[in-house]
């Protein structure tokens, strides 16, 4: 029983004692009131109608008539005159039985009233002894009144004191509520902060989980920023704080082999031409300038576009991944504009050359073929007039116009909802022990018998043609019927759409609650990006799904590695951990410097560290020793497929 | 419910609350408590008062198997010898103040119901039945057959039988003579203590508010609290 039930209880069973007590001493003190004043009459009736009586010369029937005329008058039950031996000389009594009261009303509360006495005598001579007994029936009936109308009165003040003091209680016990709920939260490794209560006892606990709060929460940051720092050191070019070469590779190659919208969008290399020639003529320190410069005009370019990376390639060129755009042009447009706009700033813009290409990639093509096509439209722009942007695209890529591709992949999609052509293919993920976690589920499009589309092709286009939150319930769907039937984990990668889609909640809630003793083997995924820009929606997601005991994590984590801290109050499962940060992690040591950080960070909220993309056995066994929970890609599918 | 009832209840519970206590108290001291009374006469009066009281244990003792003409007549004796005649308006200082028997033995002075109620005590603590006692009212004729001056007076009248003519104690002329006899005394009305003892309760009706404003019942009371309680002899 709660502590709300028991109080208001033992609150209710006070009242009623006290008031029950203090009916019965009341209804006790009326009834003793009561008997003493019927006493009073009966004795001073009594003396009054002995000493009339005595004072005449009392024949027998003066005597009768006297006694009847004031019973008959007056309200008496009983009056008696016995003679000095001991007969009954006379009786009058009221045999009437009481209406007043009821019955047992009077069996329980009975008035006792003694008689009045008195003698009756003629000179010296003795007549009788005289008893008067009053109607107690008017006596009843006050009785039986004030009873009721006490009982009502109590009645009402019980009734009126349980509701003030059920008000009462919940709102001395308000700040409890909060305290449990936080106390909740940190047993589920969420870390929040909650007002303090006015109430001393429950300000003391919750200050006190208010500070380890905090504590984590700062050591989260701390944790975050020595790995964003390390993420910099290792991955960031120093002179102009744009991606290294390396890095930059190893982000392209990873995006291509993503199973997802990003991979497919935009790549666009510039070329600084003449910069040599510039380094001789301004110098060496001023041409870094320069360089950084230019790095903090992309930088500023790219502004909130997490997913978009850019990079220095070699001494002169930069390169920009912008992945879901279409345009190559656009982007290609906005890099050269703000490497232009850093020159012009010096007034180096007419010194240079600035020969641009752009081209648009898809999901599995390789990154060393794109580079070469790039390179070679570089080659043309160089030739043609400067500043040009030389557009290439792959020759299996469509090369419809937008509104056609549009209107294509309109009716393709929606065919395949109303057709239900969707499916879900299978990647295990695996633990430490090499025992299955969870089945990863990414979405298929079956357009012919045989030829079935990855999500990489048709997300891009779900996303544009506003589909996601339809397709991610679609999936939902799937899944959860392929775990009613296999009985195994399945995890779904949610959309950004999806999750601000004001539908979905209510839907995924209704949906969890209808398969019950599934839900709890569903998990759910958002990628990094989206996780950070909608954080507080994902917060709610979250909470709402936790209840049925599903799993919800961050894929593709790594872009953000400072925003880390702000999961410590989600209640989130685990954290996938991007591709290009597990590439060749055999033979990195500064990525494994951070992944091992990433791991300890992220045991100490309660999440589970998996990474992504894993190749080969090298790599995996590198991961399991810096402490990783678990591991998928294509080596994981490979070697436990074997095993 | 009427108003006159809350003050009531008020004073009830208080009543109640404070009576526990003092019904418990009173259920010893209420009964029948003669050394208390000694003691209470040595504290009141002295020595004196003292002798007195102690003297009328011993009467009462020495009676005690005698019978009930002989109790009549010794009682009657001792308190007429003991006690001189005053107005209450002279002892007390009050137009009518009834006294218990302690008081009335201390003072050595006594109205005429004084003298009655003292007797009245005595007798029936010396084992006579109390219906056969009556404390009267009567209208006496004093100064003669022939006087026209009548005053308001109180004897006890003793009755043998139910229907006999009573014996007089009175304090105005020492010896008991029949009731036929006594033509100075007309009476008028006769009561005793019967039916104030309720079921058997250690004193009459002690926090009954009655027991105040009656006056027979108010000497009651505070002989009780002189030590001359309930007498279980007496019905």
């Amino acid at each position: 029983m709660s502590l709300f039930k028991q109080l208001w209880l033992a609150f209710i069973c006070i009242l009623t004692l006290v008031f029950g007590a203090s009916f019965v001493v009341s209804s006790l003190s009326t009834k003793h009131y009561l008997e003493q004043q019927l006493f009073i009459k009966n004795s001073d009736n009594a003396s009054a109608l002995a000493l009339s009586l005595s004072q005449q010369d009392a024949d027998p029937v003066l005597l009768e008539l006297t006694l009847a005329a004031q019973f008959d008058t007056g309200h008496y039950q009983k009056i008696e005159l016995v003679d000095p031996e001991g007969k009954l000389l006379l009786r009058r009594e009221d045999t009437d039985p009481i209406t007043e009261a009821p019955q047992w009303f009077i069996n329980l509360l009975p008035l006792e009233v003694s008689p009045g006495i008195a003698q009756i005598q003629q000179g010296w001579q003795q007549l009788g002894t005289l008893s008067l007994y009053s109607h107690s029936r008017f006596a009843y009936q006050e009785l039986w009144k004030s009873s009721q109308q006490l009982a009502l009165v109590f009645l009402a003040a019980i009734l009126l004191s349980g509701l003030i003091s059920s008000y009462l209680l919940s709102h001395i016990l308000r700040p409890l509520g909060a305290v449990v709920s936080q106390a909740k939260a940190i047993g589920e490794r969420r870390f929040i902060t909650i007002e303090e209560p006015r109430t001393k006892e429950f300000r003391q606990v919750s200050r006190a989980m208010n500070t380890l709060s905090q504590r984590v929460q700062q050591a989260l940051h701390k944790e975050a920023a020595r790995l964003e720092k390390w993420r910099r050191d290792s991955q960031i070019d120093g002179v102009t704080s744009l991606l290294s070469r390396e890095a930059f590779m190893q982000n392209l190659a990873s995006l291509l082999e993503n199973d997802n919208d990003n991979a497919s969008g935009t790549l666009s290399l510039v070329r600084l031409e003449g910069l040599a020639e510039l380094n001789q003529r301004f110098g060496h320190s001023t041409i870094d300038e320069l360089l950084g410069d230019i790095g903090s005009a992309i930088r500023s370019m790219i502004g909130h576009r997490s997913d978009w990376q850019a990079s220095r390639l070699n001494g002169s060129e930069f390169a920009l991944i912008a992945p879901r755009t279409t345009d190559p042009e656009s982007v290609a447009t906005k890099l050269l504009n703000a490497i232009s706009g850093a020159l012009e700033a010096r007034n180096m813009r007419k010194e240079v050359n600035l020969p641009c290409a752009s081209t648009s990639y898809a999901y599995q093509e390789s990154p060393s073929q794109l580079l070469t096509r790039l390179d070679s439209a570089l080659i043309t722009a160089s030739r043609e007039d400067s500043s040009t942007i030389n557009v290439i695209q792959a020759s299996n890529l469509p090369l419809l116009p937008v509104r056609d591709q549009i209107s294509y992949w309109k009716n393709l999609l929606e065919q395949a909802f109303k057709e239900q052509k969707f499916s879900l293919d299978y990647y295990p993920v695996v633990d430490r022990e090499r025992k299955l976690m969870h089945l990863e589920a990414p979405a298929r499009l079956l357009i012919t018998k045989d030829e079935r589309l990855s999500a990489a092709v048709f997300l891009p286009w779900i996303k544009r043609l506003k589909m996601s939150a339809e397709l991610d319930q679609h999936i939902i769907d799937l899944a959860l019927k392929h775990i009613a039937v296999y009985n195994e984990a399945l995890c779904i990668n949610l959309s950004a759409g999806a999750l601000i889609d004001p539908n979905f909640p209510l839907w995924l809630s209704t949906r969890l609650e209808s398969t019950k003793e599934h839900s709890g083997n569903l998990w759910l995924e958002l990628p990094e990006p989206a996780a950070f820009r909608h954080l507080e929606a994902f917060k709610r997601l979250t909470a709402r799904v936790k209840v049925f005991g599903c799993k919800v994590g961050v894929e593709h984590v790594g872009h953000q590695l400072a925003n880390i801290g702000q999961l410590h109050d989600l209640g989130l499962d685990y954290l996938k951990v991007d591709a290009f940060l597990i590439r060749d992690i055999d033979s990195n040591p500064a990525n494994q410097t951070l992944l091992r950080t990433l791991c300890t960070v992220g045991h100490s909220i309660g999440l589970s560290v998996i990474a992504e993309g894993v190749r080969n056995l090298d790599e995996w066994h590198q991961l399991e020793e810096l402490g990783i929970d678990g591991c998928t890609g294509p080596g994981v599918t490979k070697f436990s497929k074997l095993s | 419910m009427p108003p006159k009832l809350e003050t009531a209840r008020l004073k009830h519970w208080l009543a109640w609350i404070i009576g526990l206590s003092a019904v418990f108290c009173s259920l010893v001291l209420a009964r029948v408590d003669l050394d208390r009374m000694q003691m209470l006469a040595l504290q009141r009066y002295g020595q004196q008062g003292a002798e007195t009281v102690s003297q009328w244990r011993l009467m009462i003792e020495n009676i005690q198997d005698l019978d009930d003409e002989q109790k009549l007549d010794q009682v009657n004796r001792f308190f007429n010898s003991v006690m001189r005649w005053r107005s209450d308006d002279e002892i007390w200082g009050k137009a009518d103040y009834w006294a218990t028997p302690l008081e009335s033995m201390g003072r050595e002075l006594g109205d005429c119901e004084d003298f009655s109620i003292a007797k009245y005590i005595t007798l029936l603590l010396a084992g006579v039945d109390i219906n056969k006692l009556r404390i009267t009212y009567v209208k006496a004729q004093m100064g003669g057959p022939y006087s026209k001056i009548f005053d308001a007076h109180m004897v006890l009248a003793y009755y043998k039988q139910p229907n006999a003519d009573p014996q007089i104690l009175d304090n105005i002329i020492d010896e008991i003579r029949l009731g036929s006899q006594r033509e100075d005394l007309k009476p008028v009305f006769g009561f005793n203590s019967q039916g104030l003892w309720i079921q058997g309760a250690s004193t009459p009706s002690l926090q009954d508010p009655g027991a105040r404003l009656s006056r027979w019942r108010n000497v009651l009371r505070r002989m009780a609290a002189d030590g001359l309680g309930y007498m279980p002899t007496t019905e």
